[in-house]
């Protein structure tokens, strides 16, 4: 990139509850998974923890009267937005919605509502379709929400990648600023669970779902269900001095290619989220003595992570060190060292994200 | 009102182009079909839906898709849509597929339906408490239409699947020429590809926009779109690649604007503010005025707020500028519309001349805009080619004809 991005404003919703100051208490405490999920399976009912997000704070900040239609997908989304832009210092009159743009990265989209919209037709017959509930399962329902309730008028796009979606997303937010298409973005990474996924992953993983994540352990199937929205204002580096740093470069290779450049001396966030199928890759990924770092079992096993991850970042920069990774000791000191955040699929794609 | 920092950029080679839809199993054959008027919108006898009134699709033959697509799950129709037009596409752009292998190309494509976990029986069985095997949720994962494309020939460049709802496949195309632009690859496929099932029929039903009978863009009778499924995909490649394989472009990509209305959910401002910076975005980028245009594909869906929404816009913005909408030849293709629209374009400004907008006879007086009525030979060397989708995306490209 031949101008760097800076984070001016972070918004996280999560399991771990609402807002920066939330984010860094649940990465000094670690409290880990804050809900449980129930799945029926064959042999009776079988309960795991979850990470699951409430974005009731949402009516704090946007009419009620307006999210009556509005599925939590949504609200987290629109939640995450809110909360970035305030910290940001651009909310309400100070948001220059013109030039302002949107950009969602969602591994499986409005996953509940999809599935009630085929409740509506399982349950009263094709002619009984609800058009609300199908307006809202269209993947890009969220990031139409944000624009809709904010006033948004910039460019707007929603990437679904599975585990790429933030990366690549995020390639695409920082080459619109380049461009000139916005003056600042709104970046939001989200997922939620629902029941239906509950009981994949039960197919899936079995009893593994129990945790606890355990992300560096990459041999092991140890992932927790989690949900939530992470939101980042960006806009180009204006040579001031952005309190969460800056992305230096944004890049999407394939194992296959070569391992990412990543130097020795920086510190790598890993995406990994206890998944095993993923946690090989990242081993072939970095190098044997790479200083890493996971934060996963502080929001949870999502495809939408690295957007947690970048925030994390963020809160680092601006703080002067990496909290401890959860079931570390160490604060990781960061002033002077480049921090990246890597996330790797099981398919060998890469994105790594360079920042300064 | 433009993005005031939009820059002229640099045109992209659009080396190959190739589309699958009800029109025709590739390019030259949809354009005969849009040419000689044809078309035949019928009820599926393959997505059954419960409605008394049976409504007419636009869908792909059988014997044109491959086995292992018309046997497969059905969540792979999408991708194998996808994988027949970009295979033309290559060709027609004179790769040798097997040279593609291991090669930094890209692969943007834009869908609806190939993002969505949409397996009825699964569903069915699952919330009736009968355990259903998790296949087809492997093969949900495994259907991702942009990563289908890329692992089919081999490719390793960065891979990106848009989820814009019906203006995909022009955002796919615009976000895709960036990549080339700033190096991020040489190579780059771009589209959209979408298909017909259960959830699409049912979902555009309830919101009673769906015609029962052919569609009639722009027409004072219109009384709502007909869904389609398809795909259509570019080639944009560098000019340093193209340079290197002596390939003459078909086509240039000019420009591109990307707006979002903030208005509603399922329907269109109707001042079409959103796709009004679309497109001056797009004309900024190409460095063109309206006056350069030769034609718009414009996204004409049939639907009344749609129509209405472009029937009032062109005038005003693009005055004097013939327009037309090929979804009576198609349906609406959802995700697949804006690479379908761009192909189509690409072929029109090489004949020199656009086919009639199918199914529109009578002008509704609500707007002053009125698409060609029949096959029109036209002047300029550049068009354009807009979508409008769910959530207020507005989308528009400019496309260059060769040479020009």
């Amino acid at each position: 990139m031949s101008q760097r991005i800076a984070i001016r404003g972070i918004g996280p919703v999560g399991g771990f509850g609402t807002g920066k100051g939330d984010l860094l208490n649940a990465l000094e405490t670690n409290p880990g998974p804050n809900e449980t999920i129930q799945v029926m399976m064959p042999a009776g009912e079988q309960t795991f923890p979850a990470y699951l997000a409430d974005p009731s704070a949402l009516s704090d900040h946007v009419n009620k009267r307006k999210l009556r239609r509005i599925d939590k997908f949504s609200k987290m989304t629109v939640l995450a937005s809110v909360l970035a832009l305030q910290d940001a210092g651009c909310w309400g009159d100070d948001l220059d919605r013109e030039n302002t743009g949107v950009v969602v990265a969602s591994a499986y989209g409005a996953a509940d509502t999809t599935f009630g919209f085929l409740d509506s037709v399982m349950n009263d017959g094709d002619a009984c379709a609800s058009p609300t509930l199908f307006s809202n399962s269209v993947h890009s329902a969220a990031a139409a929400n944000v624009t809709i309730l904010l006033g948004i008028t910039g460019p707007g796009l929603t990437v679904s990648q599975f585990e790429m979606s933030v990366p690549v997303a995020l390639w695409t937010a920082c080459q619109w600023l380049h461009e000139g298409r916005a003056k600042q973005i709104l970046f939001i990474g989200v997922d939620e669970y629902c029941p239906t996924w509950g009981y994949c992953r039960a197919c899936y993983f079995g009893d593994r779902n129990g945790g606890p994540l355990q992300p560096l352990a990459f041999d092991q199937q140890t992932a927790v269900v989690g949900e939530g929205a992470c939101a980042l204002v960006l806009s180009l580096d204006d040579g001031s001095t952005p309190a969460y740093g800056r992305i230096d470069a944004v890049e999407i290779g394939h194992l296959d290619s070569g391992r990412p450049n990543i130097a020795t001396d920086s510190v790598a966030i890993l995406g990994a989220d206890g998944h095993r199928q993923c946690g090989q890759r990242y081993s072939d990924a970095i190098a044997p003595d790479q200083e890493v770092a996971g934060y996963a079992p502080v929001y949870g096993s999502m495809p939408a992570g690295p957007a947690f991850d970048l925030a994390i970042a963020a809160l680092a920069h601006e703080r002067g060190s990496l909290p401890p990774s959860p079931g570390t000791a160490a604060t990781i000191d960061v002033n002077k060292r480049q921090l990246c955040s890597l996330k790797v699929s099981a398919a060998g794609e890469y994105g790594l994200v360079r920042l300064a | 009102m433009t993005s005031s920092a939009l820059r002229r950029v640099s045109p992209i080679p659009i080396t190959g182009a190739g589309c699958i839809c009800a029109a025709g199993r590739n390019l030259a054959e949809s354009m005969e079909s849009l040419f000689g008027g044809s078309r035949n919108p019928v009820p599926s006898d393959r997505v059954i839906t419960t409605h008394p009134t049976r409504y007419p699709v636009f869908e792909i033959p059988a014997d044109w898709m491959s086995d292992e697509y018309n046997n497969g799950p059905e969540c792979m129709r999408c991708a194998g849509l996808a994988v027949v037009a970009a295979r033309e596409a290559l060709l027609d752009a004179g790769f040798d597929l097997d040279e593609l292998r291991g090669k930094r190309v890209g692969v943007c494509l834009g869908t609806t339906v190939g993002s969505a976990m949409n397996n009825e029986p699964f569903y069915g069985d699952f919330r009736d408490g009968k355990f259903p095997d998790v296949q087809p949720v492997t093969d949900y994962l495994n259907a991702n239409p942009s990563a289908v494309v890329a692992k089919t020939f081999g490719l390793t460049g960065p891979c990106h699947t848009v989820n814009n709802a019906c203006s995909s496949g022009t955002v796919a195309i615009g976000e895709a020429a960036a990549w080339v632009r700033s190096g991020f690859c040489d190579v780059a496929i771009a589209g959209g590809a979408d298909n017909l099932c259960r959830v699409i029929c049912n979902g555009f039903s309830s919101l009673m926009i769906t015609d029962d009978e052919p569609c009639r863009p722009f027409d004072v009778r219109r009384k709502g779109l007909n869904l389609g499924e398809g795909a259509g995909v570019v080639v944009l490649e560098s000019e340093e690649s193209a340079a290197t394989r002596a390939k003459d472009r078909r086509a240039s990509l000019l420009g591109y604007g990307n707006a979002m209305d903030a208005y509603h959910l399922s329907a269109p401002h109707p001042e079409g503010t959103g796709l009004r910076r679309s497109i001056l975005d797009a004309l900024a980028e190409a460095g063109k005025e309206p006056t350069d245009l030769a034609f718009v594909n414009a996204h004409g869906t049939a639907t009344p707020e749609n129509d209405k929404t472009e029937g009032r816009l062109f005038p005003d913005l693009l005055p004097g500028i013939p327009f037309l909408s090929t979804k009576g030849y198609t349906g609406h293709t959802l995700g697949a519309a804006g690479g379908i629209e761009a192909v189509f374009t690409i072929a029109s400004l090489e004949q020199k001349r656009i086919p009639a907008t199918a199914g529109f006879e009578q002008s509704d007086s609500e707007f002053p805009g009125e698409p060609v009525g029949e096959v029109t030979a036209i002047k300029g060397d550049c068009a354009l080619s807009d979508s409008l989708a769910f959530g207020g995306s507005n989308a528009a490209i400019l496309i260059g004809r060769a040479g020009a």
